[in-house]
């Protein structure tokens, strides 16, 4: 049988470059120390830092660059070794552990000297625990200040008191970010970049919606990659400007009805962390299969409804308050089970991410859940993020094959 | 027209070989070993001399099992959890928890009285509750598997290796021998432990239905499962082959739709 063919993003050239253009600022920044350099978490304040003329590094891009290359496998034990466990994410453990090899992936990709040195490390723990972790060991061994805003899980609504608290540490974040960055807020710059990235995040949006499509366009794989502007570059000009493009060509496909996946039969929704080092081969599989992934937990994680340039740090507080990974169970469940109505899902894959629990849905009950009480095909498959030494190929193919054939024969 | 299912297990490969109406002609059976391809051949060689099979008559192959994709002599591949539940709703048409215990991997299948899958768990990345374990604890006490299962016959207690890790159970056994606790008793507690695990994997229905290599070679893990369950507990007549026989029943099934769809047109 001849391999699958994986259906090339003509945009992806315009990507790489602005994605170069956003490294090479970066480098540039941390070799001459010509701007400050904040590192801040994917769903961090972006906005404020930007308004305060910081480049922004985000280490969880720079850990999914280590599992997508598979460098991951090599760094992970040496944080071990330092007493990070294997058990915990594997984000920290491999971003941690080239540290300490001196190694990343960013030198061969863009030339860099290295990772951009930070002048501040900016955190959220909307996510979960381990970001905060993550930062303190550099602020531990590099003497670099350490700021972040806590924020509470598992919440079924987001009520005002609780934006009152969180948009007000976001405000406190201010005075200690401006002696830093050496310039002095602008209420009407912060709201400028609340406002580009709420378009940004409009944009993406679009972008997925056309997934919803059948047969669709894009792929959650696609959807992997093309998120990139989406997390490091929202709150610029130049992220919406290329999903003005991309959203132009995967118009065009749908208008002369070209699939991501050729033939399309079945439509997944999947749920978790993706599995960096496999990216490939699960697009791969998935062609052969003739299924399309078309929806995710994870590529919406980077939608920001909320965003208000009229209304800057309450609606950012609200924006990154109400993300998926936030909420309670019966809140993720409403929500999955809209799109997989809206994007004509038949099933859905939950990945249990080893080193993930926060983003690993499967592990209070809730695919029984979608079966029985919503009557939604559902499967679980054991891997990672990072460290493919949590995944079985054999058993996660003989899962995935096993739920196309369930699916099909109701079909 | 003959139909035959191939599953490359995988510690066993299997072969069954099927007439037009489902009938079981011949069956074979090898250890796996490491060339797939090799093995396949070899076993349906086996299943061939079993069925008295004429050389040279048209014959329909379905691949199936860890080496399935390997065999690209095959007319088709399909999971073994679809093979599982075809071959056992063949021989025993009602709903009901199919509980395949094999030598790496450990699945619960729910069929539904349609004789469709409408659920399955796969157990996680780890060996206990299957036959792996089961060997590298008989390796521990220097003792073959099939001795073990007989002094588990005469063991007292309910207490299962508490350990979800092969090799802390086995630790866990040295521990039990070091306090004198009887073979007979720690070998019940072997056994034990596999029931545990399986039945940590799901809730099963009222009836149960045990395959896999496991259950086909310790009649005392199906016994141990009916202490625990309130359901009724079968075990077919060659519990390691339903995964082949479903294979073959495909095999038919695909062949004879095909047959009548070109009638159609």
């Amino acid at each position: 049988m001849a391999e699958p063919k994986i259906k090339k993003i003509k945009s992806t050239v315009k990507m790489k470059e602005i994605l170069a253009d956003y490294f090479r600022e970066l480098d540039e920044a941390s070799r001459t120390g010509s701007k400050p350099i904040a590192w801040c978490t994917s769903v961090g304040p972006a906005e404020l830092l930007h308004s305060l003329g910081f480049l922004v590094h985000y280490p969880e891009n720079h850990g999914a660059l280590l599992g997508a290359t598979r460098e991951s496998v090599e760094y992970i034990p040496k944080a071990n070794a330092i007493g990070y466990s294997p058990d915990i994410c594997s984000y920290l453990t491999s971003d941690v552990g080239a540290c300490l090899a001196g190694k990343t992936p960013l030198r061969a990709a863009y030339n860099m000297e290295g990772v951009p040195k930070p002048s501040v490390l900016v955190y959220n723990t909307n996510q979960c625990r381990d970001v905060e972790d993550w930062f303190q060991y550099y602020a531990r061994n590099w003497g670099v200040p350490i700021v972040g805003v806590h924020t509470p899980r598992g919440l079924t609504e987001v009520d005002e008191p609780l934006i009152d608290n969180i948009a007000g540490q976001i405000e406190n974040l201010v005075e200690p970010l401006e002696k830093i960055a050496g310039t002095k807020f602008s209420a009407e710059r912060f709201s400028e970049v609340v406002g580009l990235s709420r378009r940004t995040t409009d944009l993406w949006w679009e972008v997925l919606s056309c997934a919803a499509k059948v047969p669709s366009p894009i792929t959650f794989f696609d959807g992997t990659v093309h998120m990139a502007p989406a997390v490091v570059l929202r709150g610029k000009s130049v992220a919406n400007e290329y999903y003005e493009t991309l959203l132009e060509e995967l118009h065009d496909d749908i208008e002369h009805n070209k699939a991501a996946v050729e033939g399309e039969q079945i439509r997944l929704y999947w749920d978790g962390m993706p599995i960096w080092g496999k990216l490939r081969d699960l697009a791969m599989f998935f062609i052969s299969q003739k299924t399309n992934v078309v929806a995710s937990t994870y590529c919406n994680s980077w939608v920001f409804k909320a965003f208000d340039a009229a209304d800057p740090f309450r609606s950012m507080a609200r924006a990154y308050t109400e993300l998926f990974i936030c909420r309670s169970d019966y809140y993720k469940e409403d929500y999955i089970t809209n799109l997989i109505k809206e994007f004509q899902c038949d099933g859905i894959l939950f990945h249990d991410a080893r080193t993930c629990p926060n983003n690993s849905n499967n592990r209070y009950g809730m695919p029984e859940r979608m079966i029985n009480d919503r009557g939604i095909p559902a499967v679980v498959i054991y891997g990672d993020l990072c460290d493919l030494r949590c995944y079985s190929e054999e058993q996660s193919r003989l899962s995935m094959e096993a739920f196309l054939e369930q699916i099909r024969q109701g079909k | 027209m003959y139909f035959t299912g191939i599953d490359v297990g995988s510690t066993f490969s299997k072969s069954v070989i099927c007439d037009e109406y489902g009938e079981v002609l011949g069956r074979g059976m090898l250890r796996t070993g490491a060339d797939f391809k090799e093995r396949a051949v070899q076993v349906l060689e086996a299943a061939k001399a079993d069925a008295n099979y004429p050389e040279g008559a048209p014959i329909r192959i379905i691949a199936t099992g860890y080496g399935r994709n390997n065999i690209d002599f095959a007319d088709g591949v399909m999971t073994e959890i679809a093979c599982q539940a075809k071959g056992v709703f063949h021989s025993i048409p009602e709903a009901q928890t199919i509980v395949d215990i094999g030598g790496q991997d450990t699945k619960i299948v729910f069929v539904g009285s349609n004789g469709l899958v409408e659920r399955f768990i796969v157990n996680r990345k780890c060996a206990a509750g299957t036959g792996a374990f089961l060997e590298e604890i008989a390796r521990r006490l220097d003792k073959e598997l099939s001795e073990l299962a007989q002094l588990a016959q005469n063991g007292k207690g309910d207490r299962a290796l508490s350990s979800y890790c092969t090799v802390f159970a086995s630790s866990e056994v040295l521990d039990l021998l070091r306090r004198g606790v009887d073979i007979h008793d720690l070998a019940r507690s072997m056994f034990l432990s596999v029931v545990a695990r399986v039945m940590e994997l799901a809730t099963f229905g009222d009836k149960i239905t045990l395959t896999g290599g496991v259950v086909a070679n310790n009649p005392i893990v199906a016994d141990l499962i009916r202490e625990k369950v309130k359901g009724k507990v079968t075990v077919p007549d060659y519990a390691q082959f339903t995964a082949a026989l479903g294979a073959a029943i495909i095999a038919k099934e695909q062949f004879q739709k095909q047959a009548k769809d070109q009638s159609a047109t």
